[in-house]
C-alpha cells in the first residue's frame, strides 16, 4: 500500500473532499499550491483521492487541450498535402539513382515495391492567403490552410504498422510505455474531475490494441479511456434495468460499509482512495451520459460534421470528431480519434486511388467541421489538433497501383493552440520518399506537443526502475520545433 | 603520437599487458575491463558480494530466524512486533497468499475452533500440498517472465502450446521442484535431455525451454524485411528478461552503452547475448516419448499404406492419422553458433568487435568455458545456467528469496525485485536477506521450505492495523512492526467472485478458455478482424470463445492475448506482458468502480451469489443477509450490518439480494486483506 499522505481528517471532512462541493473546492486550491511548489520535481506527489486534479505546466502554455486526429495504416503524403510536381514527371520511370543508393536504416523500402515511381491523379492547388498546396482529396480541409502547419519531414523507426504506431504514441516501438495523452495527463491533470483526462474514441482502435493509450509505467489514472459513438459513452457506465433502480441505494450500502471499515482501519489512505473512486464512477455516469448526449446540438452543427450523412462511417468519424470538442469543451485535456472504419485505415497496398479517396472522403469535411467549429466557439486557441499517422506511404508502386509503407519522410500538420498557420516545415526529396530537408524524428514531433502544453520534455519525468523516464527517451536529445509556434 | 605509443607497447614487454596470463575480476586485477572503463568506481556495489551468512542476534524471543533479525532492528528503534492476528484473519490470509482463493465459511470456523498446538503449522502444510497453491503461484512467475498466450504486435496469433510452459510452472512448484533445477530446465532444458524424451516427464525438460518463447514476435517483420531487426530484438529479450528474471540485473540498460549505474559494460551485454546466439524456436518438435514417437510413425505409416492400397477410402483414413504432440520449444540451430557482435549504440546496422560468451567481466572477463552435451547443441546456454544456478552466484538466490519474501510481506527486503543494482534502494534487512539466501541453498533450494519459514514467523503472523506509536517513527513499515495489507489483485479478484458465489469451476489446465468479448472489445485490435473475418490464412488472429460458464475457472487458465487484455482484469493493474513485472501497480481510479460494480461479469455473479444464498439461507431476510456476509467477508456481521442489509433487502425490491450480494463484493474488506 502506498505511504501515509493524507491526514486522517472527520468524516466530514472526508466526505467533502471525495464528494464535491465547497469542500473540494478548498481542497482544489490547496492542492493547486502544493502543485506549484513541486513543479520541477521528476515524480509529481498525487493525491490518492484526485489523481487528475490540475497541475501547474512549467512554462506558460500556448494550449490547453490537445485533439489527436490519428491517421491509421499511414496516409500516402504526396496525394493529400506533400506536392510533388517531379513525381508526375517521373511517373512510370524507375527510381532515380540518387535517391534508390541511399543507405537507410530501417529495412529496405525498395525490396517490396517496384522500381517504378507512381503519381496519383489527382490535382493540386493553392489555397488561402498563405497559398499552401492542398490536392483535390481534401477540399473541405484545405479551406483552413491559413490555420494548419504542415511538418513535412517526419520520420519513424519502423516500416511496420504495429511497431509505428506504439512510436508514435509511446515514443518506443517496443508498445509498453505510456502513451503522449498518459504523459499530459500525468503532467497536467485535467479541468474536469468527472470525465478521465484522457479519452479516445474509435470504431477500429490503431494497430497494436489497447497498448497505444496506455498509461504503461505511470499510474492507471493517466489511462486512455475508449468513449463510445453511440449508446453509453462508457463501458460499464450503468447496470441493466433490474439492478439500475437500486443503483443509488446499493453505492450508499457499500459506503456505509466502507465507512465502519475504514474506522476500524485507521491510516490506511488506500481505503480513502477506494471510496472517492466509488463517488467519482458515480458522478461520471452523469457527466458522461451529458458528453454523449447531442440532442443540444444545432442542426447546423450536426450537419457541418456529417454526422446524419448516408454515409454511414463518413457519418460515424464526424461524430467521433463532434465528441471530440464536447470533450475539450467540458475540460478533458487528451482526446484522441482514430478514423479507422475498417481494419485497413489508409494502408492501400494494392489499390492506393480508392484507399486514398475512400479515407479522405470518410474524413475530409469532419476534420475541417472540427476547426470551425472549435474557432467558432473560442476553443481553437486553446486547443491543439493534430493530423498525423504512423508513416506515410512509398511514391515507389507496389503490386497494381499501390503504395507501399514509408516511415522515411512524411506529413503531419498542427493547427489550433498557438500555432503559426499557413506554413510548411521540412521537406522530403522530390518524390516525396525520404526527409531530406529539417528532418524531425518522432521524439521532436513529441517535444512539440508538450511544448505547446506548456511542458518542457525533459523536465517531464517519471521515476520507473530507478530511471528517470520521459516521453522522448533518456537517451539523446529531442528538438522541439520552435518555428511550428506563432 | 598513438602509433609510437602502440609500437612501443609492442616492442617493451613491461608497458604492453602480458599476454599469457588471465585477466583478473575488477576487484584485484586493474587490466580488467570493467575497472579501466570506471577507474575501481561501481565496485562498491552490495549485491556483487556473495551472501555472508550471519547467525540470527540472539537473546531475543524468538523460535524463528526470521523474528530474530526482524526484532533486533525494531529493538533498536524501540519497536517490537504488533500482536498476532486473530486466527479468522490468519485462515484468510495463509489462504489469499498460499492459494490464492478464501476459505470457505465451515474452513475457517474449523480452523477458529481447532485445539491443535499445531493448528497453524498444519493449516499451512495443508495449504502448501494443495494443487491451489501452483496455480497461484505460478501466476507470481509468469509475471517475471513475461508470459502471454499470443505473439502481439500486429497479428498478435495464438500460440497454441503456449499452455504447457504455464502448466509446467504450476506443475514444477506443486512439485516443489528444487530452484537450481527450475532454473536450468527454463534456460536450457533441451541441452539437459540430448534428444527426444525418453519418458513421458522428461517432455517438461522441452516444455520448460517455452521461457525463452513466451516474449513478444513480430511476424509480419519479414515482409518489410525487418528480419535482422526482428533477431536483435529476440536477442535483447532472452538478455533483458534472463537478467531481470533471475539475476535482478538490468542488462537492459546496457544493450546502447555501458550501464549507467552498475558494472555492467555493453560488451557484458552482447557477451550474455552471445549465450544464446545459436537459439532456434521451435514449434514443429515432437515431445511425446521416443516409443511413443514410434508408434505413432508405425501407425501412420500402415495407415499410409492403406490409403495407397483403396484410394476410394483414403479421406477417412487421413482422418485417422496422429500427430505428435508439440510445445513452443527453444533449442539450437546446431552444434554451432554464428558469431556474435557488440552492436554500436545497440544498432544491428552498425556491428563493432566481436565478443565470445561470457559471464560478467566484473567477475571473470575471459570467455565462459563451454559445457560439453549430449546432444546436438552447443551447450552454451546450459554453460549460463550452471553459472546463474552456481551456490556461488551473489545474485539468484537473493533475488529469489526477495520475490517471497515480497508476497509475503507486501514489500520486498530490496525494493525492485528486479534490480539489486545501485539505482535501486539498499536492501531493508541486509542480514537477514543474505541469511534467507544461503538458507535457502541449505534447504536444497526448496521453495516451499522457505514458504514454510516465512509464514510461520511471528512477523508474519501479525495483525495489519497501523499503531500510532510505531507510524510516528516508521511510517512506511519498513522494519515491518505490522504485517501489510494488501489489495487483491486482478486474478485474485475474479477467482474468488466466482468463489463466493459457488460458481468456480475446477480445472487442471490445458489450453486456455476464451471468454466471450463483445465485438466492439475486440475491434480495438485491427489485427483480431482480420482473424474474425477469416481472412488471416489460418494464423489465428482470431478470438475463439467459449461460453461463459466454461469459462469460470481460475483466471490463470484464461487466454492471455497481448493485444486484447480482459478488461475485467486490465483495469485491476494486470501487467504488461512485454517486458519481465516484478511488482504490479495497486491503482485505485473510477474504471474499476465502475467495473466491479456495473460489469456483466459482477451482475453474473453478484445474480448467482443470491442464488447461492437463497438455496442456502432460505426465505427470511435477517438470515439472508447474515449468511452473505459470512460468505462475503468470511465473518459474522457486525453489530447494525445485518440490520442494514435486511432493511435493504426489504425495500430494494425484486433484485434486492442481487443488488445487496453485489455490494457486499464491491466492499473495501472484500478487497483489502488485512
Amino acid at each position: 500500500m502506498t505511504p501515509p499522505s493524507l491526514p486522517p481528517g472527520s468524516r466530514r471532512e472526508f466526505l467533502a473532499r471525495c464528494g464535491g462541493g465547497a469542500g473540494a473546492l478548498a481542497l482544489a486550491t490547496l492542492l493547486a499550491d502544493q502543485a506549484r511548489a513541486q513543479t520541477n520535481l521528476p515524480n509529481r506527489t498525487l493525491d490518492p483521492l484526485r489523481p487528475l486534479a490540475p497541475h501547474q505546466p512549467h512554462f506558460r502554455p500556448r494550449a490547453k487541450h490537445v485533439i489527436w486526429l490519428y491517421q491509421s495504416g499511414g496516409p500516402p503524403s504526396m496525394d493529400l498535402f506533400d506536392y510533388k510536381p517531379e513525381l508526375a514527371k517521373l511517373h512510370g520511370q524507375p527510381v532515380p539513382d540518387s535517391i534508390r543508393n541511399v543507405k537507410d536504416k530501417v529495412g529496405g523500402v525498395f525490396n517490396s515495391s517496384k522500381n517504378e515511381l507512381m503519381a496519383g491523379p489527382w490535382k493540386f492547388a493553392r489555397h488561402g492567403r498563405s497559398g499552401q498546396w492542398f490536392s483535390e482529396l481534401m477540399p473541405h480541409t484545405a479551406r483552413h490552410a491559413d490555420e494548419i502547419c504542415f511538418l513535412k519531414s517526419l520520420h519513424s523507426d519502423s516500416s511496420n504498422h504495429a511497431p509505428a504506431t506504439y512510436q508514435m504514441n509511446t515514443g518506443v516501438i517496443l508498445g509498453d510505455r505510456p502513451s503522449l495523452g498518459s504523459w499530459l495527463t500525468y503532467g497536467l491533470g485535467s479541468e474536469n474531475q468527472n470525465l478521465p483526462g484522457y479519452v479516445v474514441l474509435f470504431q477500429v482502435g490503431g494497430f497494436g490494441g489497447t497498448a497505444n493509450w496506455s498509461n504503461g509505467f505511470l499510474p492507471a489514472a493517466f489511462q486512455g479511456t475508449r468513449f463510445r459513438h453511440e449508446g453509453e459513452p462508457v463501458f460499464n457506465l450503468q447496470p441493466p434495468a433490474p439492478f439500475a433502480s437500486s443503483q443509488r441505494a446499493t453505492l450508499d450500502l457499500i459506503q456505509r460499509f466502507n465507512q465502519s471499515h475504514r474506522d476500524a482501519h485507521p491510516g490506511l489512505p488506500d481505503l480513502d482512495g477506494r471510496i472517492a473512486a466509488y463517488e467519482l464512477a458515480y458522478r461520471m455516469q452523469a457527466a458522461a451520459l451529458d458528453v454523449g448526449d447531442l440532442r443540444g446540438e444545432s442542426t447546423a452543427t450536426l450537419d457541418l460534421y456529417g454526422v446524419h450523412h448516408p454515409d454511414k462511417a463518413k457519418a460515424l468519424y464526424g461524430r467521433q470528431c463532434l465528441l471530440a470538442r464536447r470533450l475539450v469543451e467540458r475540460g478533458v485535456r487528451v482526446v484522441q480519434t482514430y478514423q479507422m472504419i475498417d481494419k485497413l485505415g489508409w494502408d492501400g497496398h494494392s489499390d492506393n486511388q480508392e484507399f486514398a479517396e475512400r479515407n479522405a472522403r470518410q474524413t475530409d469535411q469532419a476534420v475541417a467541421a472540427l476547426l470551425t467549429d472549435l474557432k467558432q466557439r473560442g476553443l481553437l486557441a486553446e486547443t491543439l489538433v493534430v493530423w498525423a499517422g504512423e508513416f506515410g506511404r512509398t511514391p515507389m508502386m507496389q503490386g497494381k497501383g499501390g503504395r507501399n509503407h514509408n516511415p522515411y519522410g512524411f506529413t503531419g500538420w498542427l493547427a489550433g493552440g498557438g500555432i503559426q498557420g499557413g506554413q510548411s516545415i521540412g521537406a522530403t526529396d522530390e518524390i516525396g520518399l525520404r526527409a531530406t530537408l529539417d528532418p524531425h524524428p518522432v521524439k521532436d514531433f513529441h517535444a512539440t506537443i508538450l511544448h505547446a502544453l506548456g511542458l518542457h520534455h525533459e523536465d517531464l519525468f517519471f521515476e520507473h526502475n530507478g530511471r528517470p523516464e520521459r516521453l522522448t527517451g533518456v537517451a539523446g536529445s529531442a528538438s522541439v520545433i520552435s518555428r511550428a509556434f506563432a | 603520437m598513438n602509433r609510437i605509443a602502440f609500437t612501443l607497447a609492442l616492442l617493451l614487454p613491461g608497458i604492453a599487458p602480458a599476454a599469457n596470463r588471465p585477466v583478473g575480476d575488477a576487484f584485484s586485477d586493474p587490466q580488467n575491463p570493467i575497472r579501466k572503463i570506471w577507474n575501481g568506481a561501481r565496485l562498491d556495489l552490495w549485491s556483487l558480494k556473495k551472501p555472508v551468512r550471519t547467525p540470527p542476534p540472539g537473546g531475543l524471543p524468538a523460535s524463528n530466524p526470521i523474528d530474530a533479525f526482524l526484532l533486533a532492528r525494531l529493538a533498536e528503534n524501540h519497536l517490537a512486533f504488533s500482536p498476532e492476528a486473530d486466527r479468522r484473519t490468519l485462515i484468510r490470509r495463509l489462504h489469499f497468499d498460499l492459494t490464492g482463493l478464501p476459505p470457505s465459511p465451515a474452513e475457517i470456523d474449523a480452523f477458529v475452533r481447532d485445539p491443535s498446538p499445531r493448528a497453524y503449522e498444519e493449516l499451512v502444510d495443508r495449504l502448501l500440498a494443495s494443487p491451489r497453491y501452483g496455480e497461484r503461484w505460478a501466476r507470481h512467475w509468469l509475471d517475471v517472465v513475461r508470459y502471454a498466450d499470443t505473439n502481439g504486435h500486429e497479428r498478435d496469433e495464438f500460440r497454441p502450446e503456449m499452455w504447457r510452459y504455464r502448466d509446467y510452472i504450476i506443475r514444477a512448484l506443486n512439485e516443489d521442484k528444487p530452484y537450481d533445477r527450475f532454473i536450468r530446465e527454463q534456460l536450457a532444458g533441451d541441452e539437459l535431455l540430448g534428444g527426444p524424451p525418453r519418458i513421458p516427464a522428461e517432455a517438461d525438460l522441452l516444455i520448460a525451454t517455452g521461457f525463452l518463447r513466451a516474449g513478444t514476435h513480430d511476424s509480419t517483420a519479414s515482409i518489410f524485411q525487418e528480419e535482422k531487426k526482428a533477431r536483435n530484438e529476440l536477442m535483447a529479450d532472452l538478455v533483458n528478461t534472463t537478467g531481470s528474471a533471475f539475476l535482478g540485473l538490468t542488462f537492459s540498460c546496457a544493450n546502447c552503452h555501458d550501464h549507467k549505474h552498475d558494472p555492467i559494460s555493453q560488451a557484458d551485454h552482447f557477451r550474455f547475448r552471445a549465450f544464446f546466439a545459436a537459439v532456434q524456436p521451435r514449434d514443429d518438435l515432437p515431445i511425446d516419448p521416443v516409443s511413443v514417437q514410434e508408434s505413432i510413425k508405425a501407425h501412420n505409416a500402415a495407415l499410409d499404406a492403406r490409403i495407397k492400397a483403396s484410394p476410394k477410402e483414403s479421406e477417412e483414413l487421413k482422418k485417422q492419422r496422429r500427430a505428435f504432440t508439440t510445445a513452443h520449444v527453444m533449442t539450437d540451430a546446431g552444434p554451432s553458433a554464428g558469431a556474435t557482435h557488440v552492436f554500436f549504440q545497440g544498432d544491428p546496422n552498425e556491428p563493432r568487435e566481436e565478443v565470445q560468451p561470457g559471464f560478467l567481466s566484473v567477475f571473470d572477463p575471459a570467455p565462459a568455458p563451454l559445457r560439453t552435451v549430449p546432444g546436438p547443441t552447443t551447450g552454451r546456454r546450459l554453460t549460463l545456467a550452471d553459472w546463474i544456478a552456481s551456490p556461488d552466484n551473489p545474485f539468484t538466490t537473493r533475488v529469489l528469496v526477495n520475490r517471497l519474501w515480497q508476497h509475503h510481506f507486501g514489500v520486498p527486503l530490496f525494493a525492485n525485485p528486479n534490480d539489486l543494482g545501485h539505482a535501486g534502494p539498499e536492501p531493508t534487512h541486509p542480514a537477514l536477506l543474505d541469511w534467507l539466501a544461503t538458507e535457502f541453498i541449505a534447504r536444497g533450494w526448496s521453495i516451499k521450505t522457505m514458504h514454510r519459514l516465512m509464514v510461520t514467523s511471528a512477523a508474519y503472523r501479525q495483525q495489519s492495523l497501523s499503531r500510532p506509536d510505531a507510524s510516528r517513527v516508521d511510517p512506511p513499515n519498513h522494519l515491518l512492526w505490522r504485517q501489510n495489507p494488501r489489495r487483491l489483485d486482478a486474478e485474485t479478484m475474479r477467482d474468488t467472485l466466482l468463489s463466493v458465489a459457488g460458481s468456480l469451476r475446477p480445472h487442471d489446465g490445458g489450453p486456455p478458455l476464451w471468454p466471450p468479448l463483445p465485438d466492439e472489445i475486440l475491434r480495438a485490435q485491427p489485427g483480431v478482424l482480420e482473424g474474425l473475418e477469416g481472412k488471416d490464412s489460418g494464423r489465428r488472429q482470431g478470438w475463439f470463445p467459449h461460453s461463459e460458464d466454461e469459462c469460470d475457472v481460475r483466471t490463470i487458465f484464461l487466454i492471455q492475448k497481448r493485444s486484447v487484455p480482459l478488461p475485467f482484469l486490465q483495469v485491476f493493474d494486470l501487467p504488461d506482458t512485454t517486458f519481465s513485472c516484478a511488482r504490479r501497480d495497486v491503482t485505485t481510479v473510477a474504471p474499476q468502480a465502475l467495473n466491479l460494480l456495473n460489469s456483466g461479469f459482477t451482475l453474473r455473479v453478484a445474480t448467482r451469489f443470491a442464488g447461492r444464498v437463497t438455496q442456502e439461507a432460505g426465505p427470511d431476510p435477517e438470515t439472508r443477509a447474515a449468511h452473505a456476509i459470512r460468505l462475503a467477508l468470511g465473518r459474522d456481521p457486525a453489530q447494525g450490518e445485518q440490520e442494514q442489509a435486511a432493511a435493504f433487502l426489504r425495500t430494494q425490491g425484486p433484485a434486492s439480494l442481487p443488488n445487496l450480494c453485489r455490494a457486499l463484493l464491491n466492499l473495501n474488506e472484500f478487497v483489502y486483506i488485512d
